[in-house]
């Protein structure tokens, strides 16, 4: 029979999935390998922080990785919630071929909002990280504060007609 | 509601541009003279691009294409940046570039308060043109992807690297804290 302290370790192993010799893994999605104007200010705080110890990894996947192997939105967005904290230090789908990203991001929203790492919640949503660019100049554009911008939706069936009548109304 | 005669009421007498979003340096954009060349040039994007996209937008061509990059940190406003190779059109701010500097912070506190998840905290940059009838406008804004040399020396954009690293650095450590540092007491301080 084990002890009541030792039944009290065991549960808090267990509550924080910590297990003998277990590594933190960081998984960083890079964009261009060891490029980017994030890379090398992150890279300094991992070796200031002793990231690279045996207690701590960090793995990285760049978007020459993603094309060569033919990852999917799915592969891409797994990848990064298979790791103990995810990091994204780019536009996520960036130099990415033959991706969707209305699948890629609400992917990444449904499975790494609750996922730690940077960023989580609804930060992920924020149209600039996205480069979804008319959500944040349309909120610019009623104070004049940005360039007057047209949207035209893709839909499976175009109506050129209309749209050339709502540029001209 | 903000399209209400959109061709005419923001024209720049210089043509029109068809860009797409999620892209940067350029990618996808194309120029149209006339209100029939958007439309072919809006279905040309749409034949390309309908499968990853979701919309496409038109803007009107600016008659200046000088294009001024404040980069901020912590929504403060630092410098301008430089880059040679993008010097086109006719300055409309001059060193220390006092107002444009202020139209950046102010077009970014704007749009830090109009959007709860926009995450402003770190370096920014925010692109300003001039329209015809002199008034500044936001033509991007860019985070993670954003060039941010210096006009006058590498120390700007060193500080700059530094704050980011810092950033980082809490970021990290927080996580960490968060998920392990309780149990595992390894990391070095």
């Amino acid at each position: 029979m084990s002890s009541p302290l030792e039944r009290y370790a065991y549960q808090f192993k267990r509550a924080h999935k910590f297990i003998l010799n277990h590594s933190i893994e960081i998984r960083v999605f890079q964009g261009a390998k060891e490029m980017g104007h994030q890379w090398i200010p992150f890279r300094q705080a991992c070796e200031i922080l002793d990231i690279s110890s045996n207690s701590m990894k960090v793995v990285y996947l760049s978007s020459h990785d993603v094309n060569d192997k033919h990852m999917s939105e799915e592969d891409i967005v797994y990848w990064l919630c298979g790791g103990d904290i995810h990091f994204i230090l780019t536009h996520i789908h960036q130099g990415i071929c033959n991706i969707n990203m209305k699948k890629l991001y609400s992917l990444l929203n449904v499975a790494l909002s609750t996922h730690p790492g940077f960023p989580h919640e609804q930060y992920l949503r924020c149209p600039v990280f996205t480069q979804d660019k008319y959500a944040y100049l349309s909120l610019l554009m009623p104070k004049g504060l940005c360039n007057q911008t047209f949207r035209v939706d893709f839909k499976d069936s175009m109506d050129y007609d209309a749209i050339k009548h709502k540029l001209k109304l | 509601m903000y399209n209400f005669r959109f061709i005419e009421q923001n024209d720049e007498g210089c043509g029109w541009i068809i860009k797409t979003p999620f892209s940067t340096n350029s990618h996808n954009k194309k120029w149209a003279s006339s209100l029939d060349e958007i439309i072919l040039k809006i279905q040309k994007q749409y034949d390309e691009l309908h499968h990853s996209i979701p919309y496409t937008m038109v803007q009107a061509t600016m008659r200046n294409k000088k294009e001024y990059k404040v980069v901020l940190f912590g929504r403060e406003p630092k410098y301008v940046a430089y880059n040679p190779d993008k010097n086109f059109g006719t300055s409309f701010s001059k060193h220390p570039h006092t107002e444009i500097m202020e139209f950046a912070a102010r077009a970014l506190a704007e749009f830090t308060q109009l959007c709860p998840f926009a995450m402003t905290d770190s370096m920014m940059r925010v692109d300003v043109f001039q329209t015809k009838s002199g008034n500044f406008v936001v033509n991007e804004l860019e985070s993670l992807e954003a060039d941010h040399y210096s006009s006058y020396s590498n120390l700007k954009k060193d500080a700059i690297d530094n704050q980011i690293r810092m950033y980082y650095e809490a970021v990290l450590k927080d996580l960490i804290d968060e998920k392990f540092i309780k149990c595992k007491h390894r990391i070095k301080k």
